[in-house]
């Protein structure tokens, strides 16, 4: 979605800066599952994938919150813009 | 200006300037980190040093495996330091009100360089505690996410570069 509306010149629009937010929020996501999961003692395999004291997932959370706090900062820009544009 | 925009400004400089505090305090930690890590490393009375959820006894190593330790431990901590400064610049830029300039996308490009080299320190790390023998704290696998993250990073900020670049020529277009 973000690469299509690149695609289409859309590129410091209010919707681009979403498809952003979406983007960091899927990736804190992602590193909040690989943290749930070293919970699950019940699977052999994933139970043995993981040594005790690893911390799993954290860095991934930290690099979505950053990404959505930089997209909502584009967002806020964004939609500054597009209210200045429209005053004559 | 209209007041919604005035308060919208406000808020986008409070909300920066909190976040650019709290990279320079996570910068002064890594500092600390890397301080106490070369300490131990040279003092060498025991402990141990680690990055990445991989960690060393320093009992164990020898005078070569300490430095190759010393070594990775100092760039890691210079790609850390140089990650957090960008997003420290860049919340600085957003602070000032500049979130769609040249500068603001020259420091996400930056940032998107510094998460790539942080995954491939994720990896050296992993590689380092194989190497140095049997090493029975290093973690069973590499998670380098941060790679391809680093990469998506660097894409939309070269759209953003050159968005950036069609603005300033529209801008002095009469």
């Amino acid at each position: 979605m973000l690469l299509g509306n690149y695609s289409r010149g859309e590129i410091f629009t209010k919707g681009s800066a979403e498809q952003i937010r979406q983007w960091g929020l899927a990736c804190a996501l992602w590193g909040v599952a690989r943290y749930a999961i070293q919970f699950l003692p019940r699977v052999p395999a994933i139970r043995d994938s993981f040594k005790p004291g690893e911390v799993q997932g954290l860095g991934l959370m930290v690099n979505g919150l950053i990404i959505v706090a930089i997209s909502w900062f584009m967002e806020m820009a964004a939609e500054m813009r597009e209210e200045q544009d429209l005053i004559v | 200006m209209r007041t919604e925009n005035e308060a919208k400004l406000r808020k986008i400089r409070k909300i920066s300037s909190g976040l650019r505090a709290a990279c320079t305090g996570f910068l002064f930690l890594i500092v600390i980190g890397y301080l106490m890590a070369i300490i131990a490393l040279l003092a060498n009375r025991g402990g141990r040093v680690g990055y990445f959820d991989v960690w060393f006894r320093i009992g164990d190593l020898t005078a070569g495996g300490r430095l190759m330790v010393l070594a990775l431990a100092s760039l890691t901590s210079a790609v850390w330091a140089w990650c957090v400064y960008q997003l420290r610049q860049l919340f600085g830029n957003y602070s000032h009100g500049q979130i769609f300039t040249r500068e603001a996308v020259g420091h996400l490009r930056q940032m998107g360089v510094a998460c790539v080299l942080w995954g491939l320190m994720k990896i050296l790390w992993v590689g380092l505690s194989r190497a140095l023998s049997a090493n029975p704290l290093s973690p069973t696998q590499v998670s380098a996410e941060i790679i391809p993250i680093g990469i998506i990073i660097l894409v939309v900020a070269w759209f953003m570069d050159m968005a950036v670049d069609l603005q300033d020529e529209n801008e002095l277009t009469v």
